[in-house]
């Protein structure tokens, strides 16, 4: 018995004593951080997952790139021109520029990359803007000439700021083997990392590109380790076994204690909104104005999202440069919502509930499940909706039940539908507004699934595709803001924020909406 | 007893081909599918998504699929994953040693843990120590995984910085000794629901046998009390114990589901939640299948055990 316990009491001594430099976190020159998912894909044309974009961005570049204030700046061009009809784009690429293989980047890379994104073979998911494109030009190894079908103004976001791909690896490939190639796991791109190690569900290791064009990286790896539980990853970072961590709200206020990490708190191109489905009711303007006056966004704000937002005009992030700074939330004020009502013929009937026709006024408020903050905003809208005479139900579900063809998109009756939506920084919105991308099922082209449709609105959107210049462009989606405002098709919530802490032996490192400071200036002391 | 096995193998094989029809049709009426991951991404158009769903053969009747799917796994070819384009054989083989790993620690530390625990309380029973360790049965059984997992790791990770958080291996270091320090709180999270159950099934079942003339009778005749215990008490209550034992192996790898989550533990489990998540159908047919033959042939073993155990069972 004493023997047995001498053994347990040492295998225990092994198991439990510290080994030194195991648990005391990362060595000098290396960045860890942690996504949620294994990447599916690091081509950046064949991803579905943001936890690839997440490791990809350390390895790839693209012709221009997004600097903290939101500003394209050059990254593989180092100048670009349009022509006055905007059906010319032409670049001149950034000369002595390696592949992380040593190979030369050249014009032919850049018409690869429209080539890869138009393949219809193989599997590309993030190919937005690429079909707008009628031929691409090389007329020398460092100048490419894009030539439209027709103007299109988003072609700078869209195309300008995607990945330039190797056509040195991937061009001989046919579409089948691009689709499995090892490439896809173990790229190879002219950004400041390379990927020297990916081990399926428990890190990448990225290590600095000595070939890179711009600076050499002030790290000399960066590892992403791969961890879906949220609780794990706020322990991993109190551990010290992590220098960057997007936290979660609920969080917040434990690690903003920790003395050796900084918060850095910026407003995510999200924002959360009500989606007011057009069939019957839900059809007048005065209605969905006053279900706008009758929701206490600030309230939600304030006590649903603990202050981790900000609130929603439109669909313009906030502090970007398309966004229309006079506009103003409409206030949470329920006595005007419901004196509108009344004024638009509707009248109180049973319980106290309004009805119009002998129709009382049904609009069922549905949310995804498994986001708390969704289903207690949609409590709380519910509830403000009631009061005024609206009959709300409640229901959480699946995203493929919410937006399925079994879902309440496609019963023809009014349905309000509250989730967010990842509007990113550029204001190309053409797919949610104009009526053409009214889908007529769940499989039908088109985001417009509230069936909003205004003519003149239609008439913007595509003046705004066609106008490369920057003023111009502006006044447009200035009034494009106005109507959104004044016609209420989705009410818009909030804009999500977001809190990335830090530890504070990190330098060089920044986050705002927009992107964070370029991976070579991290460093950590 | 060739025959016996014969056959149980035969009616194995006849019910997971009836499993894995129903589990095809039952995936594919389900809301969604594999392309919901896209829907509402701004980056992703319809177009883009009818083309990919004509890439990957979605566009086709299920029935059409699953034969397709059938005819593949009969020629060893369990299908390419929808998200990474790879084969899911290989991407099960690449996560198998882990999870492996996991389940074999969990189980041999829930046999450890449950068989003494389990005896000290039938041989003591209603004692003080008995007492406690039934409450503490009840209460490790009550308790969620993920709640345990992240309580071991505030106080053994975060708080004593005595083991690592989560993760496999520290990077770069793939010695036995940090694999096992990387074990202790996954293995045991996994395995506490496992000696819980063990320990109250054994419990009962040697009270049973100990009430029995045959054990009075060696009692009697003078033999030391271990050897009573040992020989003719433990032996004949472990048949159920062995039964629970072997269906728990599809427990411990579902159970494994939860626990590679939380711990960030690169196996089966993690591979087939995301597969879940994301609908990937080649490789959540793969778990489903993995999960059903653990649990009939967990089952197998458990009855071809009672044999061994004891001689009377035979098998025709």
């Amino acid at each position: 018995m004493g023997n047995r316990l001498a053994i347990l009491a040492l295998v225990s001594l092994c198991l439990l004593s510290p080994i030194q430099g195991s648990l005391a976190g990362p060595a000098p020159g290396t960045f860890v951080m942690v996504i949620g998912d294994n990447p599916d894909n690091l081509n950046p044309y064949l991803h579905s997952l943001a936890a690839s974009s997440a490791v990809y961005r350390f390895t790839f570049d693209s012709l221009y790139t997004v600097n903290l204030k939101g500003e394209w700046v050059p990254a593989l061009a180092t100048g670009y021109t349009v022509s006055p009809d905007g059906l010319r784009w032409t670049f001149t690429l950034r000369s002595g520029v390696r592949w992380s293989d040593g190979a030369p980047f050249t014009s032919a890379d850049v018409k690869f990359a429209w080539q890869l994104a138009t393949n219809r073979d193989v599997h590309i998911t993030y190919a937005t803007g690429f079909d707008k494109i009628a031929s691409v030009e090389t007329p020398d190894p460092l100048t490419v000439v894009y030539r439209l079908k027709e103007p299109y103004a988003p072609f700078r976001d869209q195309v300008m700021g995607s990945a330039i791909v190797p056509q040195h690896l991937l061009g001989s490939l046919a579409a089948d083997q691009i689709n499995r190639t090892p490439f896809n796991q173990k790229p190879v791109g002219t950004g400041p990392f390379y990927v020297s190690e990916f081990v399926t569900d428990d890190h990448v290791t990225l290590t600095a590109n000595p070939s890179y064009w711009g600076k050499r990286a002030r790290l000399q790896r960066i590892i992403v380790r791969i961890v879906p539980d949220q609780n794990t990853q706020v322990n991993l970072l109190k551990a010290g076994e992590l220098n960057l961590l997007n936290v979660p709200a609920a969080r917040l206020q434990e690690i903003a204690r920790v003395p050796t990490l900084a918060v850095k708190r910026y407003l995510d191109p999200t924002y959360a909104l009500v989606q007011l489905d057009e069939y019957e009711f839900l059809r007048e303007s005065a209605v969905r104005q006053a279900l706008d006056y009758a929701t206490p966004k600030e309230s939600i704000i304030r006590n649903v999202m603990k202050g981790q937002a900000e609130p929603a005009v439109s669909d313009m992030v906030p502090n970007g440069p398309y966004a229309d700074k006079r506009l103003r939330p409409r206030p949470y004020d329920p006595v005007r919502a419901r004196k509108m009502l009344l004024d638009d013929g509707f009248a109180p009937g049973p319980g106290g509930l309004l009805y119009k026709g002998g129709r009382r006024l049904d609009v069922p408020l549905w949310t995804l499940s498994g986001r708390a903050i969704l289903t207690q905003a949609m409590q709380v809208i519910a509830q403000s909706w009631r009061s005024i005479g609206v009959n709300t139900e409640t229901r959480a579900v699946s995203a493929a039940a919410l937006f399925g063809q079994n879902g309440p998109q496609w019963n023809g009756k009014d349905a309000a539908l509250l989730f967010t939506w990842g509007q990113g920084v550029f204001p190309e919105n053409k797919i949610n507004w104009h009526s053409s991308y009214i889908p007529k099922d769940a499989s039908a082209p088109g985001e417009n699934d509230e069936r909003y449709s205004n003519p003149e609105m239609d008439r913007l959107l595509d003046e705004a595709d066609r106008t490369v210049d920057e003023a111009k462009r502006h006044a447009i989606y200035n009034r494009i803001q106005e109507l959104e405002f004044r016609d209420v098709p989705i009410i818009f919530l909030f804009w999500l924020v977001n809190n990335t802490a830090v530890t504070s032996n990190v330098q060089g490192y920044d986050v705002t909406t927009f992107n964070t400071t370029p991976p070579e200036e991290w460093s950590t002391r | 007893m060739g025959s016996y096995i014969a056959k149980r193998i035969i009616q194995a094989g006849a019910l997971l081909l009836l499993v894995s029809l129903v589990a095809y049709a039952i995936m594919n009426l389900a809301p969604g599918g594999p392309l919901a991951v896209y829907l509402h991404n701004p980056q992703v158009t319809p177009e883009r998504i009818d083309l990919l769903r004509h890439q990957l053969g979605l566009d086709r009747p299920w029935y059409v699929q699953y034969a397709a799917w059938l005819r593949g796994l009969a020629g060893g070819h369990w299908g390419d994953s929808y998200y990474t384009g790879r084969p899911v054989l290989e991407m099960i083989a690449e996560r198998l040693p882990a999870t492996i790993t996991l389940m074999l620690s969990a189980f041999v530390l829930a046999m450890a843990l449950a068989f003494p625990i389990g005896a000290l309380a039938a041989t003591h029973k209603y004692s003080w120590g008995d007492n406690v360790l039934s409450f503490g049965s009840f209460f490790v059984w009550a308790m969620p995984a993920f709640w345990f997992g992240l309580m071991l790791q505030m106080t053994f990770a975060v708080r004593w910085h005595l083991l690592p958080v989560a993760g496999m291996h520290e990077i770069g270091n793939t010695s036995a000794g940090d694999l096992l320090r990387h074990l202790v709180m996954p293995a045991a999270v996994l395995g506490v629901g496992s000696v819980a159950s063990w320990s109250r099934y054994l419990r009962s079942g040697m009270l049973e046998v100990l009430g029995q003339d045959y054990v009075r009778t060696a009692f009697a005749k003078g033999l030391p009390r271990r050897r009573v215990l040992n020989r003719h008490v433990l032996r004949n209550s472990l048949i159920p114990i062995v039964t629970i034992m072997g269906l728990d192996l599809s427990v411990l790898f579902s159970g494994a589901v939860i626990t590679e989550s939380i711990f960030g533990w690169p196996g089966l489990g993690r591979l087939f939640l995301a597969a879940l998540n994301n609908r990937d159908y080649p490789l959540q047919m793969a778990g489903l299948m993995i999960s059903a033959a653990l649990l009939v042939f967990g089952n197998l073993l458990a009855d071809l055990t009672y044999a061994a155990l004891d001689p009377r069972i035979r098998y025709e």
